[in-house]
């Protein structure tokens, strides 16, 4: 018989909320989490907001603000999942992180410290490596198995849940902690808004008004459990992982191919490789960052993709309330994509008030009850990484 | 099995396959380090790729926006589909590419961030921004050869190129993909070198000696190697050239803290998952002149395969970067095809007595070899291949 992967653990800390309930809360009611930058002076710049996690403690010695909110994460999703007390042994438990930017934000203060006084403080490089995050966790949850890091930038953590659920299916691994973790961080609000990037007010999704993303932070960290495990411990359920799929555009290092061809053959590669038709997708958390180019290049992949049936489908880019966690972002939306199977509702994309002519499809402004049953969730980054995941709902 | 048809490699020798095993077998690629100046830091020496002129073989306009890591990472991607000779009528949909990387391109990373400190918000550059995002190599790779194929990157410690290699196989495996070529890249630049030396990993007496009772750190190195991968029965339909295919994959890891190796059980428990009932010819070692690692990997090959399979070391050649897994294997089919195993240059006297250290250059005619991946953070890759001699 084939080998399943199941989700029954999900630990998330994000603007619009400190765990599981009060984030599914938010995205059921539309709250925005996008505001002011307390982190970093942002006066400067066009684009000012961010979906910043207040109240956060600064990172302890060796120690980065990516560490602290993936561990944050991670420690709930250790206590519901029950994964302390799980019986599968350490060398059959993997761990696949995504991961953007790692702890950049301490390797700054690094920098600057070394322009100062010519000489950083070596603790602040310990936590930068965008695979150092993986190493803490595996470190924490006593990983002996495989363990990888994805870094496609914003579609890193979705690559690395597909990933997770690969190693469960092939049967390298009976359960793999995946998910990903992201601060914000200078360089990265400066990058973006060096590409002019980033709207000046909360990110607007598939709006016609739209000028660019919002940025934010956040984690969310997933375990990932071969099903026939989960069943016997008498797990609880959160989604089934069937597949997922990547490709790239071989276009720009930055702009998506405004047809949205490399998207598609993501989505193609994950129904072949979850067995899953297309009128099975009853709805789509898009990527949906705010910029003209992205929402246009992923509505045309959607049309081309799904044909006439594009237009009953609903989509929604949960952006518009937790920002962009780039390297976080896939695994997050993951989450948000899983909550109609648990809660019965559709996350909207909030801020959206003005239709495109171009980006014609039911984008789901306020939130809609609905109980799907599969659910697509996409991911396009920079340098034309795309990435689908499909989810499908369990019974319990 | 996954035959491996093309080698592309860009290290301390120059450019091409040739160049780094005529060059190895003579000598260590590592020297002084030129292309930047190294007075602030405590070494000296290192594995830089020479003479390095990417518009030779990329288009100048493009080569001049690249990082150093795109570049290096691009030009052995270009050599190795030129060696595979892949001429049939393809889809170049199904092409993918998978690069491992260790740390991308911190020079433009820094860079990018330095000109914000001293110009401000309004005056960064946006042409370096995209070269900080660890996937820019394949990024550029897909779009200089047009392959649309799956394409991913691994960003890791010391064993990116060694999942990279694992993820293409299951990829070619499971059908998603006729040909992957797979990249493993590191730039070698000034704040890279900075921060490695802040976190005081460098050898004090400035030489790389794996193996040695008196190494005392490593010295750092860059390059790139990508490899071609196929299905083997879609190789020998084609005629293509096939230097060897790869057999199997072992993994093991160990929670220890994030500069610290894993224990020398756990290496072993890699080592004995990646073989099946076949001991290898040749072991091409992870070792890289540190007091940690080079010792519990001398006693994890003992303990597991005894005291007469030759072992060498890339890191001896090249440096140390962590994405070398892909060199490693690509080595590995070079020096079974040519019959050929460059030593591990400066060692002397071996530390861990009872292995079957290469001393010189040796001809040897050997068909399998073991590639070892063990890095800092407690994680452990092997791979098994054989090769066509």
């Amino acid at each position: 018989m084939s080998r399943k992967a199941v989700i029954t653990g999900i630990g998330i800390l994000t603007a619009i909320g400190g765990n599981l309930q009060e984030y599914w809360n938010s995205l059921c009611r539309g709250v925005c989490g996008i505001g002011e930058v307390t982190l970093f002076d942002t006066s400067g710049y066009h684009g000012k907001l961010a979906a910043e996690i207040k109240g956060l403690d600064p990172p302890g010695k060796r120690l980065s603000r990516c560490d602290v909110i993936g561990l944050i994460a991670w420690d709930e999703a250790a206590n519901n999942s029950g994964f302390r007390s799980i019986n599968i042994p350490p060398e059959r438990i993997g761990i696949c992180m995504g991961s953007g930017s790692g702890g950049l934000l301490s390797a700054e203060v690094f920098r600057r410290q070394a322009i100062k006084t010519g000489k950083g403080r070596p603790g602040l490089l310990i936590p930068f490596a965008t695979y150092a995050f993986t190493d803490l966790l595996s470190l924490k949850a006593g990983i002996r198995g495989p363990k990888a890091t994805i870094s496609t930038a914003c579609s890193s953590s979705s690559t690395a849940i597909g990933l997770s659920a690969e190693w469960i299916r092939q049967g390298l691994c009976d359960a793999v902690i995946t998910g990903g973790s992201e601060s914000l961080s200078e360089t990265t609000f400066a990058g973006f808004n060096s590409l002019r990037a980033v709207d000046e007010v909360p990110c607007r999704p598939f709006d016609r008004e739209r000028k660019g993303i919002s940025l934010g932070e956040g984690a969310a960290i997933i375990i990932v459990e071969e099903l026939n495990h989960a069943l016997k411990r008498g797990a609880k359920m959160y989604a089934e992982i069937t597949g997922y799929g990547i490709a790239g555009d071989a276009y720009h290092v930055t702009a998506p191919e405004p047809e949205g061809t490399g998207i598609v053959r993501a989505i193609e590669m994950a129904m072949k490789d979850s067995g899953c038709k297309s009128e099975e997708i009853q709805y789509i958390n898009a990527h949906g960052t705010g910029t003209p180019a992205n929402d246009l290049a992923e509505t045309n992949a959607i049309k081309s993709f799904f044909g006439e049936r594009a237009y009953s489908i609903p989509v929604s880019s949960t952006k518009s309330m937790i920002g962009h966690c780039l390297g976080a972002a896939g695994a997050i939306e993951a989450v948000a994509a899983i909550l109609p199977f648990i809660k019965g509702v559709l996350p909207p994309t909030a801020n959206y008030k003005n239709s495109d002519p171009e980006c014609d499809l039911d984008y789901i402004p306020e939130p809609r009850k609905m109980c799907p049953e599969t659910v697509l969730s996409m991911s396009v980054a920079f340098g034309g990484n795309n990435t689908a995941l499909i989810l499908r709902r369990i019974e319990q | 099995m996954i035959a491996i048809t093309g080698i592309g490699i860009v290290s301390a020798y120059g450019v091409g396959k040739d160049a780094f095993l005529s060059g190895a077998i003579k000598g260590t690629g590592i020297g002084l380090i030129e292309h930047f100046n190294t007075e602030p830091y405590s070494v000296r020496n290192g594995g830089c790729v020479k003479d390095f002129v990417p518009k030779l073989y990329i288009p100048p306009m493009k080569a001049r926006r690249m990082s150093r890591f795109s570049q290096l990472a691009l030009v052995s991607a270009l050599e190795a589909w030129k060696d595979s000779s892949f001429k049939e009528n393809y889809d170049t949909s199904e092409i993918g590419i998978i690069v491992g990387t260790g740390l991308g391109s911190v020079s433009s990373t820094d860079s990018f961030y330095v000109g914000l400190l001293k110009r401000g918000p309004q005056e960064t550059n946006p042409m370096i921004f995209p070269e900080t995002v660890q996937n820019i190599a394949a990024a550029h790779i897909s779009i200089e050869l047009g392959f649309g194929g799956p394409n991913t990157t691994f960003s890791e410690a010391a064993i990116a190129g060694e999942n990279a290699l694992f993820y293409a196989c299951g990829l070619l495996k499971n059908d998603m993909a006729r040909a992957v070529l797979v990249t493993g890249a590191d730039e070698l630049t000034e704040p890279l070198l900075g921060g490695m030396d802040a976190l005081r990993v460098f050898s004090k007496s400035d030489k790389s000696r794996p193996f040695d009772i008196m190494r005392d750190g490593l010295l750092p190195g860059e390059g790139a190697c990508t490899l071609m991968l196929e299905r083997k029965e879609d190789a020998i339909k084609r005629d293509a050239h096939i230097y060897g295919e790869i057999l199997s994959f072992g993994f093991s890891s160990e929670p220890v803290q994030r500069l610290n190796y894993s224990s020398s059980g756990a290496m072993a428990d890699a080592i004995k998952s990646a073989l099946i009932n076949e001991s290898p010819e040749l072991i091409i070692a992870s070792a890289n002149s540190t007091k940690e690692l080079d010792i519990r990997e001398a006693l994890a090959i003992r303990d597991t395969l005894g005291r007469n399979v030759p072992v060498t070391a890339i890191t001896s050649l090249t440096g140390f970067f962590m994405s070398s897994g892909v060199m490693k294997a690509g080595a590995a089919m070079l020096f079974i095809e040519k019959g050929v195993i460059p030593p591990i240059w400066g060692l002397g006297k071996p530390e861990i007595d009872g292995l079957r250290y290469v001393l010189k250059t040796e001809g040897l005619k050997i068909r399998t070899a073991l590639v070892n991946g063990f890095s800092h953070g407690g994680s452990n890759v092997c791979i098994f291949l054989r090769g066509i001699n």
